[in-house]
């Protein structure tokens, strides 16, 4: 990587809550992204994946509390913004695609009225007279065969994949530099899902976006991403190229995710699965994963493990790999 | 924050309507004085330790008539208001359950009733029924049968096509159970929060008509009747109509802070939309 | 399907049910006055009327026909706005003239009433909602139990005494017909339009905070920043623009009470209405008064209805 990275986020930790009761969502996150690269962050409920989007955007209520060492785009701090700045980088810089299409959407105004305002909002005063004709492209663009009828409608006559694909026309008008999905796929069906992966893929390449890719599947992260990030409990515990860490996972649970994964496409029997369940309490000392691990020793239970390179860009959380 | 603070609003709420039901119910066999009886001695005396309230202008000790009147007109408000939860509910869930032609005729005739105006078709009643308090009761009634039938059957409609009742349908339960056991405790709720705001509606609506001579008529003591005496002699003891206002307002704040409570238990849980 | 059928033709078939729903109720008071208690003819006539007198008082007034036979005729006269005379006021006075006259400063209070409500409602119902579960939120929220809690009459008299007789600032009776001063009726009907608005003042702050609050927390709120709107834009368009919806429709239904709280006020301010009207009737027994004051007031309801439906459809595009 020897091009400046778009993304620079060092040391990420979120909590929420107020006066003595906080809970951290995301304890220590660090990744970069650079131009048109796909980043895959992936993690079951709770680990804090969707938490660490909505922290680089800002979009966390009143009640949480976000820091971090380093937080750069494009070379710019982006803590030492303020709400204006801030808001000012959203949409057209950086923008979010998020799980629930038909959330997304004000009922009470059609599609239309969404991709004129995204289309102004990037174009500016200026772009009034045209967005018409600019919708109607772009929602061709994302396959949708009848963009006149679909920019009159209002989101409840919609289906839900259609939907998605507005949202993601909607996007595209805006024309960021960074686009962070969270799990833009997962209440589609799977028909659904694969068309809506490849409209992200071919968008994102004409773009010349790049995008965080938050999802729980390893398989479509498989599919998508260049590079993955494994996040556990608030942490990540293995980042580097897909290829490597799907051949040749460097954490435990990166393993018992891919072996979850590639049992369910063999149609075992007898499906393989991780012992215990996600989400429980972190301990004070030692490996957060500890508890579920099924190649654990004595130390892991008493000292944390960093995040160290086992490869050239390729890191991993483990004292597995301190030999 | 905002939590904490309805609750201490609903306890508030509640403690006056308990203080204010026992007032009512015990005051009078309290009370040294009469309601109606005229005491010439003492007309329109101003608040003092012997008349909290003072006197009126037959020389009746106000609070006394205030405690008196306040019982009747909770009787009043009370009796119609549950014979309309009685009727409307009974019809509400009727109409949800059993549908068909009876029961849209049934809606049509409960929304031709909601659409008068609440005090003009009191107002109305007591023209066609005569004075009387047992005519106010039958006119608060027609008031709130069709709100309570429209709830019931929103709120019917909604449970009946819950699983546990479809079961009891399919397992041959007797309708009149399914109706009772299944479906009635399960709008009960929304119902409950309705009557309270029924008794202080109805309070205030016995309270227009006696205000205005159409309602419980004098030397009957009611609350209404009270305000209209003190409303004649406002200028020179003002004392009368603002205390027994008073009165009335706090009976309905406890009873409008009461059901506010109610509706905020239930809340997450059923929405009741009329 | 996709493409909304134009307001006017969602109208038609709503209009036809109104006028409906009028025509039952005029049904309905007609029937209900004349099974009603109390013989009009002793009550016009007195007591100590001869039986002669009363004989040819009914006859006159035709009382003695057959319940429908009086109905259709009362019907076919109304429908051409001829809704025949009163029978208690001297004279005998064409009963339209008589609502004709008293009709429009009954509408001008609630009209002024409505607008005083909704004015306080959106600004205290927005800055309770924005300001949620501070200070301002909850005095606002007190306020508003307590507007609810007061009988319009009673809150009427404290309003006189405080800003009428106390301070000096209004007149504490009497009104001035719109017809003949617009300034006039703004000012003498202020306190009763006051008096008449705190409830539904009450009412409607409640239901926008809480239409706000729970807008707030949907979805496509919480999205919306992602793209970058200003917080107006997105105020006004997404969390403003969707709480209209139960604000509107619970507007449509405090009307009923909107128009029960004017009949009293009127009387204590000495406003030339229709409530007033209708008590004076309904003193005097005068059916035909009665019958049609009432069905006034089930005319402005269903008319009102009908107009809250319509702009409750236009917000909503999930109706049709």
């Amino acid at each position: 990587m020897t091009e400046a990275p778009l993304l620079t986020v060092e040391g990420l930790r979120t909590r929420f809550g107020g006066a003595g009761r906080s809970v951290p969502a995301v304890r220590d996150v660090s990744f970069s992204i650079g131009r048109k690269e796909v980043l895959g962050l992936i993690g079951e409920s709770g680990s804090g994946k969707t938490v660490t989007g909505l922290s680089i955007l800002r979009l966390l209520p009143d009640h949480a509390t976000v820091n971090a060492r380093v937080l750069a785009f494009k070379g710019r701090d982006l803590s030492s913004l303020d709400d204006e700045a801030f808001r000012v980088l959203r949409g057209v810089e950086m923008a979010m695609i998020f799980q629930d299409p038909v959330g997304s959407f004000n009922p009470a105004k059609t599609v239309g009225w969404h991709l004129q305002n995204a289309i102004l909002r990037r174009e500016g005063p200026g772009g009034a007279a045209s967005w018409a004709e600019q919708a109607a492209a772009m929602l061709a663009d994302v396959g949708i065969r009848a963009p006149a009828r679909v920019l009159a409608s209002y989101p409840h006559q919609l289906s839900g994949g259609m939907l998605q694909r507005a949202l993601i026309a909607m996007i595209i008008a805006l024309k960021p530099s960074l686009i962070i999905a969270d799990e833009p796929t997962t209440n589609l069906d799977n028909l659904v899902e694969r068309q809506i992966l490849d409209l992200i893929r071919l968008h994102q390449d004409k773009l010349g976006a790049s995008v965080l890719f938050i999802t729980h599947d390893l398989g479509i992260a498989g599919d998508i991403c260049d590079r993955i990030a494994v996040m556990y409990a608030g942490e990540i515990v293995e980042i580097g190229p897909t290829e490597e860490v799907l051949k040749r996972p460097r954490h435990p649970y990166s393993a018992g995710l891919l072996a979850t994964s590639q049992s369910l496409d063999r149609g075992d029997a007898e499906l393989f699965e991780l012992p215990g369940e996600p989400g429980g309490r972190i301990p004070e000392a030692g490996c957060a994963f500890a508890a579920r691990c099924r190649a654990v020793m004595p130390k892991c239970r008493q000292e944390s493990p960093a995040l160290v390179p086992v490869d050239p860009d390729h890191q991993a959380r483990c004292w597995l790999n301190d030999r | 924050m905002i939590g904490a603070l309805k609750n201490k609003l609903v306890l508030f709420g509640a403690c006056i309507t308990t203080v204010l039901v026992l007032a009512v119910v015990i005051g009078p066999w309290v009370s040294p004085y009469s309601a109606t009886e005229a005491d010439f001695m003492a007309l329109l005396a101003p608040p003092s330790l012997s008349h909290p309230f003072g006197t009126d202008s037959f020389g009746r000790d106000v609070l006394t008539r205030i405690l008196y009147g306040a019982r009747v007109s909770l009787v009043v408000s009370v009796s119609g208001v549950l014979a309309a939860a009685l009727i409307g509910t009974a019809a509400g869930m009727a109409s949800a359950y059993f549908g068909g032609f009876g029961s849209s005729v049934m809606m049509r005739l409960s929304d031709l009733l909601f659409s008068f105006p609440s005090f003009v078709l009191a107002l109305f009643m007591m023209v066609v029924l005569g004075y009387g308090v047992a005519n106010i009761a039958v006119a608060i009634a027609l008031i709130y049968i069709p709100i309570f039938a429209r709830l019931s059957r929103n709120m019917a409609l909604l449970v009946k096509d819950e699983p546990w009742v479809q079961a009891a349908i399919l397992l041959g339960q007797p309708t009149r159970s399914i109706l009772l056991r299944e479906i009635l405790p399960n709008i009960a709720a929304p119902i409950f929060v309705q009557i309270a705001l029924g008794i202080a509606f109805g309070i205030v609506i016995e309270a227009g008509l006696s205000f205005l001579g159409l309602g419980v008529q004098p030397p009957a003591p009611s609350l209404g009747t009270i305000m209209a005496d003190g409303r004649e002699y406002f200028q020179r003891a003002p004392w009368v109509l603002t205390l027994s206002g008073v009165a009335v307002s706090i009976a309905l704040l406890g009873l409008n802070l009461l059901s506010d409570g109610l509706r905020d238990v239930m809340d997450p849980k059923l929405r009741a939309r009329l | 399907m996709l493409v909304r059928a134009p307001l006017v033709a969602r109208a038609l078939p709503r209009l036809g049910a109104v006028a409906l729903l009028a025509l039952f109720g005029a049904a309905a008071v007609f029937f209900a006055m004349r099974a009603g208690h109390g013989d009009p003819a002793l009550t016009v006539l007195g007591d100590q009327a001869t039986p002669e007198a009363i004989a040819a008082f009914r006859e006159r007034w035709k009382l003695n026909d057959p319940v429908i036979v009086q109905f259709w005729r009362w019907l076919s006269r109304a429908v051409v706005g001829d809704f025949g005379v009163s029978m208690t006021v001297a004279g005998g006075e064409p009963i339209a003239r008589l609502i004709g006259l008293r009709l429009p400063n009954t509408l001008f209070l609630g009209l002024y009433a409505l607008f005083l409500a909704i004015t306080v409602s959106l600004i205290a119902g927005t800055v309770s909602a924005l300001r949620h579960g501070r200070m301002v939120d909850s005095a606002a929220t007190s306020l508003a139990v307590l507007g609810i809690s007061m009988p319009d009459f009673w809150l009427s008299y404290v309003l006189v005494y405080a800003l009428a007789l106390g301070a000096g600032l209004f007149p504490s009776y009497g009104f001035t017909p719109p017809g003949e001063s617009l300034a006039g009726a703004l000012y003498s009907g202020f306190l009763p339009a006051l008096a008449i608005s705190a409830p539904m003042a009450a009412a409607f702050t409640r239901i926008l905070r809480t239409a706000l609050l729970e807008t707030l927390y949907r979805d496509h709120v919480r999205v919306a920043p992602s793209v970058g709107y200003p917080e107006g834009f997105i105020f006004l368009h997404h969390i403003f623009r969707n709480a209209l919806i139960p604000y509107v429709t619970v507007i449509g239904l405090q009307v009923r009470y909107l128009l029960g709280g004017t009949v009293v006020v009127e009387r204590i301010f000495g406003v030339n209405g229709i409530g007033t009207l209708m008590v004076d009737a309904a003193f005097g027994r005068d059916y035909p008064l009665v019958q049609a004051c009432a069905l006034t007031f089930l005319a402005i309801v269903l008319l009102v209805n009908f107009v809250v439906d319509l702009i409750c459809t236009a917000l909503d595009p999930r109706q049709s």
